[in-house]
């Protein structure tokens, strides 16, 4: 089976092995480590993180405990988040109207400092501002770990997670898989419809989707 | 031994000059099976985009990530077009991902029949197409092209530069079959366990054949998963794995191409099974 590289992929862009890299096991997830569930099935627990920020500094998902966390893995160059945001401006609009009403939305970019277009926390700091991005974290993932502990695969791909720590949604950011523009003024926003539950106390209307990217 | 790649998935359009570094990964023209059409007769036509070592283009359903090419024809009043099923795609294998699609040189066929009473000398046959072509990154690729195809009575003589694409494009065509296929399914320690049951009567495989099952939509199987064939006396089951989102409870609808490969030939069947509950 030949091997190839594909577009928009999250997991992907740091899932390289160089010679001397060991491999390493995978982590458990937190919930196994947890005391035991409610009969009621909650879902999983978001994988824990500690990434260094543009600036340098380490943020952990921890240091958010007890809010509502919107985690979107991001790649500027890629077609299918232009859509959301040079073309659109539709992921900055929900940044603004989230992080107004108490969320915390962490962008995470799983680049490769390898690949050619790789961005360092400078350049990403200004990629985002050019873009009008705003975000309460915006983290570096270069090796890729918590890409793959999320199972992140496209960007952009979205993860919600409650006041209590569980994933309440994964995938995408919305009901239309394409590049245009155009559709996301018709497109069934996910990312919507479930943080405005999460804040309601209501029920979340759709738990996971495939994401496109 | 698996390898592994340096380089990652990143995606770039055409227009931001930064990264795109001037590739051009693929190419697209629009062509003609046969050189002249009939009235009341058949000619085919296709896409053709051909591909840059290492570059892909995506089927109906991309796998993991990806976007399917998107075609619109357009030919005069009263003259038939038709699309026929794809041809069966490819496993494009990036672990963890799994992408369906093609490389190396693609053809979409569609099928023209013209009316009897066509009067026109010529035929307009007009194509606008957009593709993403991808390997570390992604470049939207396009064509906005169109064809006059002569209209005369006769036999119509086939375009040698352009017929072998044809006849490859027909042979790698998904073919109905019917009564050929089933669901199998139970359950093993309250786990769901289903495939394909394939009538090797009708589907002719043995110990050495390899089959997959390449799902139409997105988000119904796992695409990552492995599908094990078993083969009996008159049947083989080809196991099959959920898309870890969907409900664990029924078995969907599965509609997609089946692909055998036995020896050096390879065979694409359609297969649409109606969903299943499963209690």
């Amino acid at each position: 089976m030949r091997i190839l590289i594909a577009c928009c992929v999250v997991a992907a862009l740091a899932w390289t092995v160089r010679a001397e890299d060991k491999p390493v096991a995978p982590k458990k997830p937190d919930a196994e480590k947890k005391a035991p569930e409610k009969k009621e099935n909650k879902g999983t627990k978001a994988p824990a993180f500690t990434l260094k920020n543009i600036e340098g500094k380490d943020v952990s998902l921890k240091d958010f405990k007890g809010k509502i966390v919107v985690i979107e893995w991001v790649n500027y160059n890629c077609p299918f988040v232009k859509k959301h945001y040079d073309k659109s401006g539709n992921m900055p609009a929900l940044q603004k109207k989230y992080i107004g009403k108490g969320v915390v939305w962490i962008g995470i970019c799983s680049s490769n400092p390898k690949h050619r277009d790789y961005r360092d926390g400078k350049n990403l700091k200004a990629a985002a501002k050019e873009r009008g991005a705003i975000y309460t974290a915006l983290l570096m993932d270069a090796d890729g770990k918590i890409g793959r502990e999320y199972k992140a695969r496209t960007t952009p791909h979205m993860f919600i997670i409650d006041k209590k720590g569980y994933v309440a949604y994964q995938g995408a950011i919305d009901s239309v898989r394409s590049k245009d523009p155009a559709d996301v003024k018709t497109a069934t926003n996910y990312v919507s419809q479930v943080v405005d539950a999460l804040l309601a106390g209501k029920k979340v209307p759709v738990a996971a989707t495939q994401p496109y990217g | 031994m698996k390898r592994f790649i340096l380089a990652v998935g990143v995606c770039a359009v055409l227009s931001l000059a930064a990264s795109a570094q001037d590739v051009i990964p693929s190419e697209g023209t629009l062509v003609a099976e046969s050189k002249s059409v009939a009235p009341g007769g058949t000619l085919w036509v296709g896409l053709r985009i051909t591909m840059k070592p290492r570059w892909h283009v995506y089927w109906k359903n991309p796998g993991d990530s990806g976007l399917a090419p998107k075609l619109d024809w357009t030919v005069p009043d009263g003259v038939k077009l038709t699309v026929p099923a794809w041809p069966a795609p490819h496993k494009l294998w990036l672990d963890p991902l799994m992408m369906y699609g093609y490389e190396d040189e693609l053809l979409l066929p569609a099928r023209i029949d013209v009316p009897k009473d066509y009067k026109g000398k010529t035929l307009t046959v007009a194509l606008d197409a957009k593709w993403l072509c991808c390997d570390e990154i992604c470049l939207d690729g396009g064509l906005n092209a169109k064809i006059e195809v002569p209209v005369r009575a006769g036999v119509a003589e086939k375009d040698p530069q352009w017929a072998p694409l044809f006849a490859r494009t027909r042979t790698a065509t998904p073919q109905a079959i019917e009564n050929a296929f089933a669901l199998a399914w139970t359950r093993k320690d309250g786990a769901l366990v289903f495939g394909i049951s394939i009538r090797t009567a009708k589907v002719p495989l043995d110990k050495n054949a390899r089959a997959y099952f390449f799902s139409g939509t997105g988000g119904v199987l796992d695409h990552t998963a492995d599908q094990k064939l078993t083969v009996e006396d008159k049947h083989a089951t080809l196991s099959l794995t959920l898309d870890p989102a969907t409900k664990k409870d029924r078995i969907p609808r599965l509609r997609g191409v089946l692909v055998v490969e036995q020896g050096k030939t390879r065979r694409a069947y359609l297969v649409d099974l109606p969903g299943q509950k499963t209690p």
